[in-house]
């Protein structure tokens, strides 16, 4: 057909408004297709990036790695970062090791003309960036206008005001100094325009006030720094020292159990959790009473991780043996022998999220099905104590370090797909419940109805087509007019009637209502069996055929298109459903993969660590129906176009 | 023919009407059990108090009552109708526009054609979380797009306006293409001679789309309003996965206020009220929608 538009009257050439509409059609179309694309490249996109790209804002467009350092033999990676070398365009990869406080201070010299004003003619304070150092200003509203002040104190005669100066007498006169250095200083009081304020006196005599806000910084350091890095119980660190080290000062520790002048530092100090592959638990792992265990314990360190150890006597005899416990109770204890202790590790507990649970015997303990080791996924068991750990370092290896503010320093990645996110949602369990048995539900669902449609529908289409009755066209018009009936508000009295039979908390009410057939297929299959000649079916009904034996033996073989467009719409239907599962599936181990999905949803949306899986579940789900839309697109669109013919 | 030759055509009528009977029974008696059974007994049920375990106690016109002086149930029928009337035309002008674009003859019209209906095919679910994803503020990657534009986005999801909004673009984005796909065929539908004819009668191109493509539309249109009305009215997926109705209940549609009742409140003879109520109101639609056909809607062969 042609495209009834014409732009003749505006530019006079035919030729020419063609080309205009065909341009302007194409822009049109490509504009669309992009809208209509771009959410599905976006979700595939997202579902190759890590936790923190997801989560990173600005956004991150391509998937990309964070480049990591090993930190020695400790199994733990360091995050790299690149910072910008002085006086030049160059970047360096280091890591962070620390971090420093800093505070805005001003010789006390500075400091004059103090003003006391009412709090309420004071806005809130606003960090504001004077050259290079961070002031909390806050604007003062006079009668002849308005005037940008730093709180300096409260006024001591009136609780009301505040004691400011005008941000601009301290230009140029502020600087940022380490505020450990700053609280070193000996406290002293100096009195200026009446108030009297705090100062410190710093070693070359000069004395500071501190205006504030702290700042953090973070001190960072080449990535050789953690070549012989080791993970140690931070109860293990002494008292703090400081040492110099390049531009900036680091907090060093002598280390209980290391050489007198052995001093430390803390790259990282963090709380970890003990985990244990569930494997080894569920192998090994066993309850023990109270009385089967020695009364006196021994906390004794496996792999640098602290765990309770007792000795369990078996109530059938045997030698006692030292056993840890995993998850103690007030009764009943989860233990293991120590000789599977070499299989204890720990992992910040930053990287758990709300794990599932098993259960031996009356003892439930939770596991992180997804937890991911070397890029492998190892289910592990959660015992013992949560301890904190600190990943040391000898000074002597920290050579050179310096401050930089956080916002200065970028990730150090590379592009790379990152399969995690699928690796991590097909090991993960919804209350015991793996991720492929809800594939496998939705596709029992959609097989059942399959099976059901195919019967019913061909029969009772049969019946339309073919057979003559009293009745029958009413009955037709009856079948068409349910199509347009809209069937959700009678999702509860359908529900009612599933409850009364006792088929709650089955997948029954999922499926058997298609034994009874659809009217849209039954119209689609009976307009298909109407193309077929009737003399076909006399000729067998001559042979001594019955009516069935027609329909399955004559009539199905010749409608394979039409019986395709039912297989693809039951497809389609029941792998998207989402409101009857929803209302009729209270058991995990029924879910489809829709209501997975929500559940899914529901218990991590809030948690941003939990996001990849959640994308690549996504992924998943949609990929089946992509596969069967690229392939049997034309059954769909002729399928949904028979629903424009059927007045 | 003899008297015992019509006896026994009228034996065979008989079987073959017996054989017709057997051959819909799974569908006739679906159709009792599961629509109208449902339909008359939720009626009843709208006039009772029931509870699940309990038995339904007769309590007259209370639940309508109670529910008419909701404001919350009052909400969501403003809610859902703001849904359908936006999503409506819309819908239509999307599908119709780009259906008859896409009738032109141009070259890569099949790939086009799949782009914008491949999105109605896919699980709701699913599609709903990927635009959770794509509007998540700051993170999200329109966020990120509109950053590179220079534009701070709302919060979509988490703006009572905007997620409306958010959630009508995405129910469009859905479902648009199956209608778009009637509508091609639709026009595939018009004769070439009435073009022919009208060209004769020194029709251009406007007035052959006003005069010719758009009334033999007419009943395409018409068909595609009620279904998009149906669908609309009932809209529950969308914003349960991705608002559970917030925020502030600017998405609660009526569906999904009936969920809550009927499955979470386990209000069963309220809930029944609400499905008898919207089965009304769709009822009055469609019919008004009806009765105004017989004023724009152009039938073939029809005569006035």
């Amino acid at each position: 057909m042609k495209f009834p538009f014409s732009l003749k009257s505006i530019t006079g050439s035919k030729k020419r408004s063609k080309a205009i509409v065909r341009f302007g059609s194409y822009f049109l179309l490509i504009t669309m297709a992009i809208v209509m694309l771009l959410p599905l490249l976006w979700l595939i996109n997202g579902s190759f990036q890590p936790i923190w790209q997801i989560n990173a804002s600005p956004v991150i467009w391509i998937p990309r790695e964070w480049k990591t350092v090993p930190a020695g033999d400790t199994g733990r990676d360091l995050l790299l970062w690149l910072a910008p070398i002085e006086g030049s365009d160059e970047k360096q990869e280091v890591i962070r090791i620390g971090s420093r406080r800093y505070t805005t201070v001003a010789d006390i010299s500075h400091i004059h003309s103090l003003i006391s004003v009412p709090k309420d003619q004071l806005s809130d304070p606003e960090s504001t960036d004077m050259d290079g150092v961070a002031l909390n200003i806050r604007e003062w509203t006079t009668p002849d206008g308005v005037r940008q002040v730093v709180a300096i104190a409260r006024d001591p005669e009136n609780k009301d005001n505040l004691v400011v100066i005008e941000a601009k007498e301290l230009e140029g006169k502020i600087s940022q100094h380490p505020l450990d250095q700053v609280n070193r200083g000996e406290l002293n009081k100096v009195t200026v325009s009446g108030y009297e304020l705090n100062t410190r006196v710093m070693d070359d005599g000069s004395q500071l006030f501190v205006i504030g806000p702290e700042v953090e910084l973070a001190v960072v350091g080449s990535p050789d720094i953690v070549a012989d890095a080791e993970l140690i119980q931070s109860s293990r660190l002494g008292k703090k020292e400081y040492m110099d080290v390049g531009k900036t000062q680091l907090s060093i520790y002598p280390v209980e159990g290391k050489p007198e002048d052995y001093r430390a530092v803390a790259v990282v100090v963090e709380n970890w959790q003990p985990l244990i592959p569930q494997s080894v638990v569920a192998e090994y792992g066993f309850v023990a009473t109270v009385d089967q265990l020695s009364e006196e314990s021994e906390t004794r360190e496996f792999n640098n991780i602290l765990m309770d150890v007792r000795t369990y006597t078996s109530p059938d005899g045997g030698e006692p043996y030292e056993v840890a416990v995993l998850i103690p109770g007030s009764y009943e204890f989860l233990v293991i022998p120590v000789e599977h202790m070499d299989k204890l590790y720990a992992g910040p507990i930053s990287e758990l999220i709300e794990p599932g649970s098993e259960n031996i015997s009356t003892i439930t303990y939770r596991v992180q099905e997804d937890y991911e080791v070397d890029g492998k996924i190892v289910p592990s068991a959660i015992v013992g104590d949560i301890q904190e750990m600190a990943l040391i370092v000898p000074s002597t290896a920290v050579e050179d370090a310096f401050d930089i503010p956080p916002d200065q320093l970028e990730r150090s990645t590379r592009i790379k797909l990152n399969f995690l996110g699928y690796k991590r949602v097909l090991n993960l369990k919804l209350s015991g419940v793996p991720f492929w048995r809800f594939f496998v539900n939705s596709g029992y669902v959609v097989l059942m109805n399959t099976i059901g449609h195919l019967i019913s529908c061909t029969l009772v289409a049969y019946g339309f087509a073919r057979l003559r009755a009293p009745g029958k066209n009413i009955l037709f018009v009856i079948l068409l007019g349910t199509m347009m009936v809209p069937y959700t508000i009678i999702t509860l009295p359908t529900y009612i009637i599933f409850r009364n039979m006792g088929l709650l908390g089955t997948m029954i009410p999922l499926w058997v209502r298609s034994f009874f057939g659809n009217a849209f297929l039954i119209f689609l299959l009976r307009q298909f069996f109407m193309t077929i000649p009737y003399e076909l079916d006399e000729a067998a009904i001559l042979d001594g055929a019955s009516r069935l034996q027609v329909l399955t033996k004559v009539i199905i073989p010749l409608s394979k298109p039409a019986l395709a467009t039912l297989g693809i719409f039951t497809f389609w239907w029941y792998w998207n459903a989402f409101l009857d599962p929803l209302i009729y599936i209270n058991q995990e181990k029924y879910f489809t993969i829709s209501l997975a999905l929500n559940s899914f949803n529901r218990l991590y949306a809030g948690s941003a660590g939990f996001y990849d899986r959640i994308l690549a579940g996504s992924v998943l789900t949609l990929l089946p129906m992509v596969i069967i839309f690229i392939f049997a697109q034309r059954y769909f669109i002729e399928g949904i176009q028979m629903q424009g013919l059927k007045q | 023919m003899s008297f015992l030759g019509a006896r026994k055509l009228k034996g065979m009528e008989r079987r073959e009407a017996i054989q017709f009977y057997l051959f819909i029974s799974p569908w006739l008696i679906g159709f009792v059990v599961f629509l109208l059974y449902p339909l008359i007994s939720s009626l009843y049920y709208s006039f009772t108090r029931y509870e699940i375990g309990s038995h339904p106690v007769w309590i007259g016109l209370r639940n309508y009552v109670e529910m008419f002086s909701d404001p919350r149930y009052l909400n969501s029928i403003k809610v859902t109708f703001i849904f359908a009337l936006v999503t409506i035309p819309l819908m239509t002008m999307v599908a119709l526009g780009l259906a008859l674009i896409l009738s032109q003859k141009l070259r890569g019209i099949n790939i086009f054609r799949s782009i914008y209906f491949m999105p109605s095919v896919m699980p709701m679910v699913a599609v709903s979380l990927t635009f959770f994803y794509v509007l998540r503020p700051e993170t999200g990657p329109l966020a990120g797009l509109l950053a590179l534009l220079g534009i701070e986005g709302p919060r979509w999801l988490g703006e009572p306006n905007w997620a409306l909004l958010a959630l009508i673009m995405i129910n469009v984005w859905l479902v648009f293409g199956g209608q778009m796909v009637i509508y091609m065929a639709g026009i595939k539908g018009i004769p070439q001679e009435l073009y022919e004819v009208a060209e004769i009668d020194g029709a251009g191109g406007w007035a052959k789309f006003w005069n010719v493509t758009i009334p033999m539309l007419t009943p395409t249109i018409f068909l595609n309003l009620i279904l998009g009305i149906i669908g609309a009215m009932q809209i529950f997926d969308i914003p349960f996965v991705m608002t559970e109705g917030g925020p502030a209940d600017a998405t609660r549609t009526y569906m999904i206020h009936l969920y809550n009742r009927g499955w979470v409140e386990i209000r069963m003879g309220s809930g029944s009220a609400m499905g008898w109520v919207l089965f009304i109101i769709i009822m009055i639609i469609t019919l008004l929608v009806i009765k105004s056909s017989e004023a724009w809607v152009y039938y073939e062969g029809e005569r006035r």
